[in-house]
This record gives structure tokens, C-alpha cells and sequence, in this order.
């Protein structure tokens, strides 16, 4: 192989780095599918839990025992139902 | 930044440590391909950003959930492109559905994808040249610091910058070239 330093410099730019939040989410979430499960599955069913996760979810998880990355947060919240909005919804 | 500028485990060994649920393993192995797998995703495919994020995710929960069915460890990196090239042809399938995905679209990217596996080689190749040149190429060529950064960040003279750069590209070259199956191998001089 012979690649002149141009070569070697465009290819070495073409890999860009993947947003680190992105990064981490596909790191933890695999060892997380049975928590969030969880938090989804009664997301679905009650509302009051619902509201209070879109309103303060790092601070309404905490309370329930869960220790979530901010990433990871993020892309639950994601994942949360969006047919039964709360009141909260609709603010931001 | 995401991917360890040190000798990346052999693809046997992680993909048997990721089957073990070693977290760790886990960690390495997305750390390892995340780039790769987000070039194929806004580069080769040129997802929109907003999708990006959904089909990256489900990639590697694809791999992870897959893994058992990988039958040659050594061949990754190639499973590993094929689960995105999947992923990223539905979600363009269920993004145009009326629209066909026609022969000119996937010879494009064919073609870009083919830079990208290229492109993994000499990143990978990073690795294995001594530390300080890795790193002046990352900040340089990857994370695109101007010589007056690095010159801060590695204490060395801004001046000599560009020397450096150019031999430890030639470091880079050599690594590359001592390697069979390098990508470009039958088209050098």
C-alpha cells in the first residue's frame, strides 16, 4: 500500500467522532433493558408517574432507586409515550 | 474522545468477552466501531442528523443482541457494517416509502463505504504507531486543532508541528504497508 500524506489525511478525517452522549447511551444500554423496561412499562400505565417523569425524570427516578446517566435519561425520555400527554406537556 | 489510541483487543477476544456480558468488553467494542458506524450512518447514507441518533442506537443494540449468531469473530468489522447498511436501507425504506431505493443510490454507496473501510484501516492503524504520533495525528487530522492548540496541549514548539505531522504520517504510511490485506495494498507503487 503506498498513500501519500494527502491520502492518509483525508481518510484519517473521514471517521468523525460520534457524539459522545450517543457513545455512552450504546455503551449502558444493553445492561439497562430490564430498568428502563420497567420505567416504560409503568410510564404506560400511570400518568401521575408519566407527569412526573417529564417534568423532573432525573430527580422523580432517583427517588424510585434508579441512577441513570444524563444521556441515558435523555433517550428515555425519548421512549416515553406520547399518546397520553400529562399535563406538564406542551411547556417546553 | 471515543476511540483508545492504544492497541485495540483482538476482534476473538472482545467479541468473547462481550458474550460473557463483561461490560467492559462492551464498552471497548462500541468505543471501537462508534465512529465507524456513525460515518456509515451520516456519511454513507447521509441520514439526517434527528434520525441519525435512533438508527445508531439501533445498531448497536442489534450487535449486542446478535453476537451469539457472529460464526467468525475475525469478521466484525464486516458483520458490523452489514448491520448498519441494514438498518440504515429500512429506515430509508420506511422514510421514503414511496420512493424507490434506486441502483445509482446504492453504487454511491457502495462507493463511500469502501472510502470508510479504508479510512477504519488507517484509524486502526493509529494504534499501533508509538503514542505521541498517534496523537498528534488525532488532534490534528480527526479533531482538526489548530498547531497553536497542540503546541499548548503537547508543549512542543508550534513550529515544529508540521514536521512532526509529516513524520509521523510516514510512520503512519509504513504501518500501513507492513500490514497484508491493507486497504489500497494493490494500488501502490
Amino acid at each position: 500500500m503506498s498513500m501519500d500524506e494527502h491520502e492518509l489525511g483525508r481518510l484519517l478525517r473521514l471517521l468523525p467522532e460520534a457524539p459522545a452522549g450517543w457513545v455512552q447511551v450504546a455503551q449502558e444500554l444493553p445492561f439497562l433493558s430490564a430498568e428502563l423496561s420497567d420505567i416504560l412499562d409503568r410510564a404506560r400505565g400511570d400518568g401521575g408517574f408519566r407527569e412526573a417523569l417529564r417534568e423532573d425524570a432525573d430527580g422523580t427516578l432517583r427517588e424510585q432507586g434508579y441512577d441513570l446517566s444524563p444521556s441515558v435519561l435523555a433517550h428515555l425520555m425519548k421512549l416515553l409515550p406520547a399518546d397520553a400527554p400529562g399535563p406538564a406537556e406542551g411547556q417546553a | 474522545m471515543d476511540v483508545p489510541l492504544r492497541p485495540a483487543a483482538a476482534p476473538t477476544d472482545l467479541v468473547e468477552r462481550c458474550r460473557r456480558g463483561d461490560p467492559d468488553a462492551w464498552r471497548e467494542l462500541v468505543a471501537e466501531y462508534s465512529r465507524y458506524v456513525y460515518a456509515i450512518i451520516m456519511r454513507g447514507y447521509r441520514l439526517p442528523e434527528s434520525d441519525a441518533e435512533d438508527v445508531f442506537q439501533d445498531v448497536f443494540a442489534r450487535v449486542f443482541e446478535r453476537l451469539e449468531t457472529l460464526r467468525d469473530d475475525d469478521a466484525l468489522r464486516g458483520w458490523i457494517a452489514q448491520v448498519t447498511r441494514n438498518m440504515c436501507t429500512d429506515h430509508l425504506r420506511r422514510a421514503r416509502a414511496h420512493e424507490e431505493l434506486n441502483e445509482t443510490t446504492v453504487t454511491d454507496v457502495d462507493d463511500r463505504l469502501a472510502d470508510l473501510d479504508e479510512a477504519l484501516a488507517v484509524r486502526q492503524a493509529l494504534t499501533r504507531v508509538p503514542p505521541g504520533c498517534a496523537e498528534i495525528l488525532d488532534r490534528f487530522f480527526c479533531r482538526d486543532e489548530p498547531y497553536r492548540t497542540i503546541s499548548a496541549a503537547l508543549g512542543i514548539p508550534a513550529g515544529t508541528i508540521a514536521s512532526r505531522i509529516s513524520r509521523c504520517l510516514e510512520r503512519l504510511r509504513r504501518e500501513l504497508e507492513g500490514r497484508d490485506g491493507a486497504p489500497g495494498a494493490s494500488g501502490g507503487t
